[in-house]
């Protein structure tokens, strides 16, 4: 037979189940575009940062002295380029001040990084920053800054607008643009490094010459960025510049890292990483998901078709050819389906691509989201899946007599399990009762088609469920820090400071223009950056080592297993309270040996790295992995007894946080003023990338469902079209067909959505527990799904799939009773 | 019972217009046994549409049970059809999920009738001989037992017009016969009846035929040689 017959024929079946056809398409495309969108995320990630760095050229080495030590800018230009390897030398001094500007809803005061920076024509220019409004600095150019866009963004401030530092320095600011060091800014001393703190920490670039002078540092530096060679070696130039630097200026410490050591580089190409590891969790479910409901759904329009199938066998067509119409319909499945898939997944990659740009400027986006490996992966499955799903039945169909088939036979012949639920009464009269045999009369339908729809609710509990498992454990971190002291402000100091030093007492004395007092009280406290280890152990996590006063009248820890000084026992051990999962990650319980490794000071302006055997004495209820307390009794082993970096102040009664904060502002000595209430505000940024992600994706998982409701609806308009005839013939009106069709969709949603559930949150711990772990490693997950969130899967995937058959009213309401009455062709 | 007044159904297929039914008119009285008799495209099908309100004429009037159906709204006679009509049909159209027993009841649920349906049901099923099989599904019921339910069902809604529509089509002749004789018996209560057939010697059993051709009525009256009993007949 011609081959232009069949095509005429597939095309006029087409033109038959358009809707059905392009329905069970548009499921395959959803599946493979969303896995061509979402499998691009890393490279496309990756590649943007590369050419970001290489953009500003940023450097390959930094040398940063010990902190209040300094070099001689000139002395270090000359020493350092001689060194083998190094090809450009760029001394720079960096502050970290307290910030004043005026914002969109009023002043804004901060905590700041001061970069000054050589602006000289013949400077090398590393790290330059990225200009998205206004100039870059000149030769010429004293009092005039560029401020980091993201917090120029978030509050408002634009070109013209004036910088005040604490100290006085007042600078105009001529433009705004990204700075390497801070494509993610992550303030200092920040809780957690995931937590970006654009809102609350504002890096400012000035002419070097102007940080000196703010700084009292004229003609120095306190780091230096090196570019090297091509081909260098750069622990090699690296090692270089450290005995250089003991040579050139002995008595100064300095440390020499690489680009890659740099947090926010590590943190964001890790990140690219572990977020195409959550990716492509979610990416396999959704294709598997779209891929088992096409093939279900194709195959009963197959099905469907049986009585053809029987006429063509009766008639002697060769099978073969039987087969061919079936699998031209197949394939007009998967062209269509591979159509979609790349406009849908040019829109899925557009619309997550703004959600990261949005969240994480940079300042080059190279390239597109969509992958074209994935795609072409998921395009190759596209096709062959169509194909494969209406081979089956058709082989089925050949291979059973030609009169079943022309019976209709092919279909199962009994009542499904109703026949086993003969005996059950159901309520309601034969009309009510017919959704739920319906859904009976084929288990194995009904079971394929709710598999579908629970695919949909498993990947909402997913994504609903770290919305949760987040919001939960963020609401434990804010509990853990506002149990008390809920207004108190963290004032960082610039240095060391005995806690009797008489500006402390200054600090107490504040007072309003009435007299009053600011402070209410004032306690004086100490924060040391330190590292944690079991004993024998490789694995070292960072900590900030917070000594606490037991009886502070502001805030202590709850701790809720052990207690904050060391158990009898321990000897003369100090003891340390740390979080459940820092504990769990290092193999440790309460009572268990620890190695602290942590600044030591051994005179005045000698401190060197220490490690101290301690005894982990108990948990704190904080999730964050990084918070440890020490009681403020056991601080002689670091030698730091009576010093202070850091001071608790709580605002006096009537006192606001502006206020106070106004008032510490030009206090010397004063690096930042937080309220503990801003940190936490910060703690909501976690959760908006996710949020932004699981947006786009939800749309998707929620037509995923229709779709799938849609064809199975569909199909069984088709299937029982003269049962439905039946029904109009002895008098049911259509909405009550349509009645009908929704509760059978209703149950087959609810069972779905059961499903997910079942599956979902057992998927959701595995996930949180095993994928996640690299991705979130510095918070303890408290994995949850609420209450509410399972009514809203329950209620948005049976809510759609019940309300799918409203579609098909028009359908319904066009049915040709009597023709439909009689035999069917 | 029923009155059709020059009733014409005009199928318009692009550039042809088919008559189905050319100027039909058309009386029958309650408790009558009409056989609507007449070759394949002869219009009896359309007829028997026109009359349950699954179909409306082109032009022309239709009154049935007092209820003009040609005026009717969408709603109107879907509710004419719960109220009035009781179908068999060729291919038995019984719900494959429904028991015999189920398949009647559901009738009654249709007709919202107060009391005990499934009773109610269970006597109808007793009245056609099925009561040992109310619990069987139809795929487990011969195709005489299906049509036997199927007049079940229609008989269960107590309506005043029967309509089958080659309801001995898919039997053989033995079965043929227990299915005319239960729709006689029905005549006899006093119920209109419908009979739509192609095969002339089922007509002999009726009150009346009314023979059509080419969508018109070239006969209508008695059958040719009396009405015979149904034993008599044979095909």
């Amino acid at each position: 037979m011609r081959l232009r017959f069949w095509l005429r024929w597939a095309t006029r079946d087409l033109r038959q189940r358009w809707l059905q056809v392009l329905a069970i398409a548009a499921i395959l495309a959803l599946g493979t575009g969303m896995y061509a969108g979402l499998g691009g995320q890393e490279a496309w990630r990756i590649a943007s940062l590369d050419a970001s760095y290489a953009a500003l050229r940023m450097y390959d080495l930094r040398l940063v002295a010990t902190p209040g030590s300094f070099l001689d800018v000139e002395g270090a230009r000359r020493a350092f380029a001689a060194v083998p390897g190094v090809r450009s030398v760029e001394p720079r001094l960096v502050l970290d001040t307290q910030l004043e500007v005026a914002g969109r809803e009023g002043e804004v005061r901060v905590a700041a990084r001061i970069l000054g920076v050589d602006t000289d024509a013949r400077a090398p220019g590393l790290n330059a920053v990225a200009l998205e409004d206004g100039r870059g600095l000149g030769p010429d150019d004293h009092r005039h800054a560029l401020l980091e866009v993201k917090f120029a963004r978030h509050h408002g401030v634009e070109r013209g607008a004036r910088l005040r530092f604490a100290g006085g320095l007042e600078v105009e600011v001529v433009g705004t643009g990204h700075v390497p060091e801070h494509f993610l800014v992550m303030p200092p001393g920040s809780l957690f490094a995931f937590v970006a703190g654009e809102a609350s920490f504002g890096v400012v670039t000035l002419p070097l010459a102007a940080a000196q002078e703010h700084g009292g540092r004229p003609g120095q530096a306190n780091e230096v960025l090196f570019e090297i060679e091509r081909g260098a070696d750069a622990s090699v130039v690296g090692g270089a510049l450290e005995r250089t630097a003991a040579e050139a200026f002995p008595g100064v410490a300095v440390n020499v890292s690489a680009r890659s050591d740099d947090p926010v580089h590590h943190l964001l190409y890790a990140d690219a990483v572990e977020d195409q590891v959550m990716l492509d969790f979610f990416a396999w479910i959704l294709l598997a998901g779209a891929a088992f409901a096409a093939f279900n759904l194709a195959g009963r329009v197959v099905e469907s078709q049986r009585r053809q199938i029987g006429i063509g066998m009766a008639l002697g067509l060769p099978r073969p050819w039987i087969a061919l119409r079936p699998v031209l319909m197949g394939l007009q499945m998967a062209l269509i389906g591979t159509l979609l898939g790349l406009a849908t997944g040019y829109a899925f990659a557009w619309l997550l691509g703004g959600v990261f740009e949005e969240m994480m400027p940079l300042p080059v986006w190279s390239g597109t989201l969509l992958h074209a490996p994935s795609f072409l992966a998921a395009a190759g499955l596209g096709v062959l899946l169509p194909v494969l799903a209406t081979l089956v039945p058709v082989w089925r169909a050949v291979r059973s007599p030609p009169l079943d088939a022309l019976h209709g036979h092919l279909a199962p012949r009994d009542s499904g399990l109703n026949r086993a639920l003969k005996g059950l009464r159901l309520p309601g009269t034969t009309i009510a009762q017919m959704p739920w045999k319906n859904v009976l009369r084929s288990a194995r339908r009904s079971g394929l088609t709710a598999l579908g729809i629970a695919v949909a609710a498993i990947l909402l509990t997913l994504f609903l469920g770290i919305q949760d498992t987040l919001a939960g454990t963020l609401g434990q971190v804010e509990r853990a820090l506002l149990h008390r002291g809920e207004e108190r402000v963290t004032v960082t100091l610039g240095g060391f400071a005995r806690s009797d030093h008489p500006q402390i007492d200054r600090l107490r004395a504040l007072a309003r223009d009435d007299g009053r007092p600011l402070i209410g009280a004032l306690e004086t406290g100490l924060l040391l950056p330190a590292e944690l280890r079991a004993v024998g152990g490789e694995a070292r996590l960072d900590v900030a080592l917070e000594f606490v006063d037991p009886a502070s009248a502001i805030w202590t820890p709850t701790v809720t297993t052990g207690a904050l000084l060391p158990p009898a026992g321990a000897g003369e051990l100090p003891g340390v309270v740390v979080a459940r999962k820092l504990a769990e990650d290092l193999g440790l319980q309460v009572g268990s040996p620890a190695v602290l490794m942590h600044p030591q000071r051994l005179a005045p302006l000698l401190v060197r790295r220490a490690e101290t055997r301690v005894v982990i004495s108990g948990l704190h209820d904080n999730p964050v992995r990084a918070l440890a307390d020490v009681g403020r009794g056991q601080r002689p082993f670091t030698g730091f007894e009576d010093t202070a970096n850091v001071l608790t102040a709580l605002p006096a009664a009537g006192v606001d946080h502006a206020t106070l904060r106004r008032a510490l502002f030009d206090q010397p000595g004063i690096a930042a003023a937080t309220p503990v209430r801003q940190v936490i505000a910060g703690l909501d940024e976690v959760t908006e990338l996710f949020d932004g992600v699981i947006g786009v994706v939800r749309l998707a998982v929620l037509v995923l469902a229709f779709l799938i409701a849609f064809n199975a609806t569909a199909i069984n308009v088709d299937d029982r079209g003269r049962e439905i005839a039946t029904l109009f013939a002895f008098g049911l009106r259509p909405r009550t067909v349509l009645w009908l069709q929704m509760g059978e969709n209703l149950l087959l949603g609810l069972l779905g959505a059961a499903l997910g559930l079942l599956v979902g949150i057992p998927l959701l711990q595995y996930f949180m527990a095993v994928r996640m772990e690299d991705m979130l490693a510095e918070i303890g997950l408290l994995v949850s799904v609420a209450p509410a969130t399972v009514v809203t899967i329950v209620l948005l995937t049976a809510g759609v799939v019940a309300l799918t058959p409203l579609v098909m009213w028009g359908r319904l309401r066009r049915i040709d009773v009597p023709s439909t009455l009689r035999v069917m062709e | 019972m029923i009155e059709l007044e020059d009733v014409v159904k005009r199928y318009d297929m692009g550039p042809v217009s088919v008559r189905a039914l050319d100027g039909v008119g058309l009386r029958v009285s309650e408790g009558e046994f009409v056989v609507i008799l007449g070759p394949s495209g002869s219009g009896k099908s359309t007829l028997l549409n026109v009359v349950s309100a699954l179909d409306v004429p082109s032009s022309g009037r239709v009154v049935v049970g007092g209820r003009d159906l040609t005026r009717c709204g969408a709603g109107e006679r879907f509710a004419f059809r719960r109220e009035t009509i009781g179908f068999v049909f060729q291919t038995f159209n019984l719900f494959p999920t429904l028991t015999a027993l189920e398949n009647v009841q559901f009738a009654l649920d249709v007709r919202r009738r107060r009391g005990d349906s499934r009773a109610g049901a269970a006597d109808v099923l007793e009245r056609v001989g099925l009561g040992e099989r109310r619990r069987h599904f139809p795929h487990e019921l011969s195709g005489g037992e299906q049509q036997r339910v199927a007049i079940a069902r229609a008989l269960a809604t107590g309506n005043p017009l029967l309509l089958a529509d080659e309801p001995t089509g898919e039997l053989d002749f033995a079965t043929g016969v227990q299915i005319l004789k239960l729709l006689a018996a029905h005549a006899e209560d006093g119920r209109t009846v419908l009979v739509v057939t192609h095969n002339r010697e089922i007509s002999r059993v009726a009150d009346r035929v009314v023979e059509l051709s080419s969508g018109r009525i070239v006969a209508d009256g008695p059958p040719k040689g009396g009405k015979a009993a149904i034993d008599e007949l044979h095909w």
